[in-house]
């Protein structure tokens, strides 16, 4: 357990009462440090969080998922001993012994940023439509192609002190995702990725981003840091 | 046709001058004169139609009244772009205000839990204000200057 210590799990959290304080304390069993950014959630998201051992910071109002990112990992960034950073997703679809994985090829200097991918491994578990477009963001975007990702939106993601103390998530919504690909990709930092399993249940599912979406993180993402 | 062209490039150059540059103090006052002499225009094609019909004949528009349609239409399009990025500047500010206030309360939040060491808030980034733990020598150093 201690030698988790290094390490500092981010979980944005919005109305996920129902599910926070189970994945909050499995977590912990592997890693004592987490963080969950509470999102300005409607119900007693952050009552369930203080019921935890888990680290809680609250937006007094609704940020968007990206904000609450940045937001944990300013949390996490001071903190005695953190060099690890890892950005985990609060319904549950998150495998811990993924993130140890993920954490290996961290520690071992390979890589500076570790990045999850559904589609390295077996994508079965991937709903059709879901993979179709996913598989479609990837092949249609430039970035992603120049750095071989497979994966561009997975929330999966291993990050070392130095990209954190240098990057900046300044998109809030779901366009995050985004950024922080192009962010790597105009930086020197090496970038690896892990084929990561999602578990989609019922409950991810219906609280899972809608495909739609994806116009309104293309219109973000054109009209990013300017203005 | 001339017309084509020209509202085609005014939009451009509208989305390039708007998307590209920063908010400056030369850019706003551009906008605010870029205003005046559009409401000028207007006036004057009120008071004065037929001169409007004339300059639409020239660059290919049938009637007036079309010309002031299309030069609408862009005026309405920079309008809206300018709304869209004013806002998520607006935007961003409130994200940073609301994160000072959460990490700050967080800070507080759990050290009562017990999770962080007592003399964090001290030396963290966070706050920034002067600690106040010394308030007499902050009192003589600032008589001092």
């Amino acid at each position: 357990m201690s030698d988790n210590d290094d390490v500092w799990i981010v979980i944005p959290v919005y109305n996920e009462a129902a599910v926070v304080a189970d994945v909050v304390n499995h977590v912990r069993q592997t890693f004592p440090n987490v963080v969950c950014v509470d999102d300005g959630s409607a119900d007693d998201s952050a009552a369930r969080v203080l019921d935890t051992g888990a680290h809680l910071v609250r937006h007094p109002v609704n940020l968007g998922q990206g904000a609450a990112l940045e937001t944990g990992l300013r949390y996490a960034l001071p903190r005695e001993g953190a060099r690890y950073f890892v950005t985990f997703d609060a319904d549950g679809q998150h495998q811990v012994q993924d993130v140890e994985r993920m954490l290996d090829v961290a520690r071992s200097g390979a890589a500076d940023v570790v990045l999850g991918s559904r589609f390295l491994g077996t994508s079965e578990s991937v709903p059709l439509l879901k993979r179709i477009v996913l598989r479609t963001a990837v092949l249609a975007s430039p970035t992603t192609r120049r750095m071989h990702l497979t994966d561009a939106h997975n929330g999966l993601r291993v990050f070392t002190r130095p990209v954190v103390e240098r990057m900046r998530i300044t998109m809030e919504g779901m366009a995050h995702a985004s950024e922080i690909i192009s962010q790597l990709a105009h930086s020197s930092w090496r970038v690896a990725e892990v084929p990561v399993t999602i578990l989609y249940t019922d409950y991810s599912r219906a609280k899972g981003q809608s495909l739609i979406n994806g116009v309104n993180i293309l219109f973000d993402i054109s009209f990013r840091n300017r203005g | 046709m001339v017309i084509q062209v020209l509202l085609l490039l005014s939009v451009a150059t509208l989305l390039v001058v708007f998307i590209r540059s920063r908010h400056g103090v030369r850019l706003q006052a551009g906008k605010r004169i870029g205003f005046v002499l559009f409401l000028i225009a207007n006036a004057y094609a009120v008071l004065r139609p037929n001169d409007l019909t004339w300059i639409a004949h020239k660059v290919g528009v049938g009637r007036g009244a079309d010309l002031v349609l299309y030069a609408l239409v862009a005026a309405f399009t920079f309008a809206v772009v300018n709304f869209y990025l004013r806002e998520r500047e607006l935007k961003q500010r409130i994200t940073q205000l609301a994160r000072a206030v959460a990490l700050r309360e967080a800070e507080i939040v759990n050290r009562d839990r017990g999770l962080l060491p007592q003399s964090l808030l001290l030396t963290n980034a966070v706050s920034d204000e002067p600690v106040a733990s010394s308030g007499a020598e902050l009192h003589e150093a600032a008589n001092l200057h």
